[in-house]
């Protein structure tokens, strides 16, 4: 405990906090009755003690009270972590993307390359005469073409560049709306624009 | 009218009466913001940590027993939200000690002893920046919120030999910082 005949640090915080047994506290005293030294050094430290017991608090600047009451939505006990609401949703949208895909690939396929509009158009040909034959035909034969097209897959791979350069598809109006849609799915998951944290009513 | 005391506020919110926890609110809230003034130092942050700490403590009030006090249990909820901001200020570099502080700004015409209390007051509070965040978190919870040791460690999670070790080194720091601050 002792380091030189002084006591230590350590020693000197214990006592201070109250949490030496009361033999050592008394050794404590005791030594501090006969060392200047150690009783300068404790009475620095009860300076501090002093200091931070002393500290007097500072005002708020503004009232919590309206900000916290207007940011409680919930009841409490309510789960509040936003989770199943976040699911739910992105099952939603992602059930729809997928109907989406699945309805409108004959259409999409029609703006592709020449290379797979030849085989839609193929499969069209092949189609029934009423609309909705027609349009099963369409959809059925566009998926058939989709699956020629992977199993032709590299042998038969155009690059990317080389495609479009021929392309005479709607490419610009397909960019926009594939940015259009993007932007609409963004805003409308709250990612477009950030609220603020806290209101400060200064 | 008999004030209610804080378990009948606390009880009552924890019922869903969202106005007793305003009640709650306005008792506590100046003493939370002081929780996270001591630790952020910047009195902005301090009050937006403050009542981010009301708002999270209502989300949990339906674990919050209201036969506890409710004082300390809120100031806690305040600390542990400006530990886990300052560890995340630590990681993104941010210079807390050198921050300029816009102080409340005292009258035009102070008593003398006035003016020395607010400036013996500041000085502390710098001395309180100047410490690393492991040495404040210490200071607050052993000082302010009045922990034992075993609790402190079990508070930040870390060993109670380096509670000791940072309260101690704290203290002698902040004892140099006051001797250099008073010359």
């Amino acid at each position: 405990m002792q380091n030189n005949d002084h006591l230590s640090s350590p020693l000197m915080n214990e006592y201070l906090d109250g949490v030496l047994d009361s033999q050592q506290a008394a050794e404590v005293e005791s030594h501090l009755s006969s060392c200047p030294a150690c009783a300068g050094r404790l009475a620095e430290l009860r300076l501090v003690f002093s200091a931070l017991e002393n500290l007097p608090e500072a005002p708020l600047s503004r009232d919590l009270v309206a900000p916290v009451l207007q940011a409680i939505e919930r009841p409490i006990g309510q789960h509040t972590s936003g989770l199943p609401a976040l699911r739910t949703a992105a099952l939603a949208q992602a059930l729809a993307a997928l109907a989406l895909f699945l309805l409108f690939w004959p259409f999409v396929l029609q703006s592709l390359p020449p290379s797979l509009f030849s085989l839609w158009l193929e499969q069209m040909a092949a189609g029934g005469t009423t609309a909705l034959q027609g349009w099963l035909a369409t959809w059925a034969g566009a998926w058939e073409a989709t699956w020629q097209f992977l199993e032709a897959g590299f042998e038969t791979w155009q690059s990317p560049v080389e495609s479009f350069a021929t392309w005479e598809g709607p490419f610009i109006e397909l960019v926009i709306l594939a940015g259009a849609g993007a932007l609409a799915w963004l805003a409308a998951n709250g990612l477009l624009l950030r609220p603020r944290r806290a209101d400060h009513s200064r | 009218m008999l004030t209610p005391t804080d378990q009948e506020l606390a009880r009552s919110a924890r019922d869903g009466d969202k106005a007793a926890f305003g009640d709650l609110v306005e008792r506590y809230q100046s003493s939370v913001f002081n929780v996270c003034y001591r630790l952020l130092g910047e009195r902005r942050e301090a009050e937006d940590l403050a009542q981010e700490a009301f708002i999270r403590a209502y989300q949990r009030f339906h674990l919050f027993d209201p036969q506890r006090p409710f004082g300390p249990w809120i100031r806690r909820v305040a600390a542990n939200l400006c530990f886990n901001h300052m560890q995340v200020l630590r990681h993104a570099s941010l210079e807390l000690e050198d921050e300029t502080e816009e102080g409340v700004e005292a009258p035009a015409q102070q008593p003398e002893s006035a003016r020395l209390a607010a400036e013996n007051a500041e000085a502390i509070r710098k001395a309180l920046q100047a410490l690393p965040p492991h040495y404040r978190a210490v200071i607050e919870l052993r000082h302010f919120h009045e922990m034992p040791y075993s609790e402190i460690a079990a508070f930040l999670k870390i060993p109670l030999s380096d509670v000791k070790s940072h309260l101690f080194r704290a203290r002698h720091r902040l004892a140099g910082l006051l001797r250099q601050y008073a010359e």
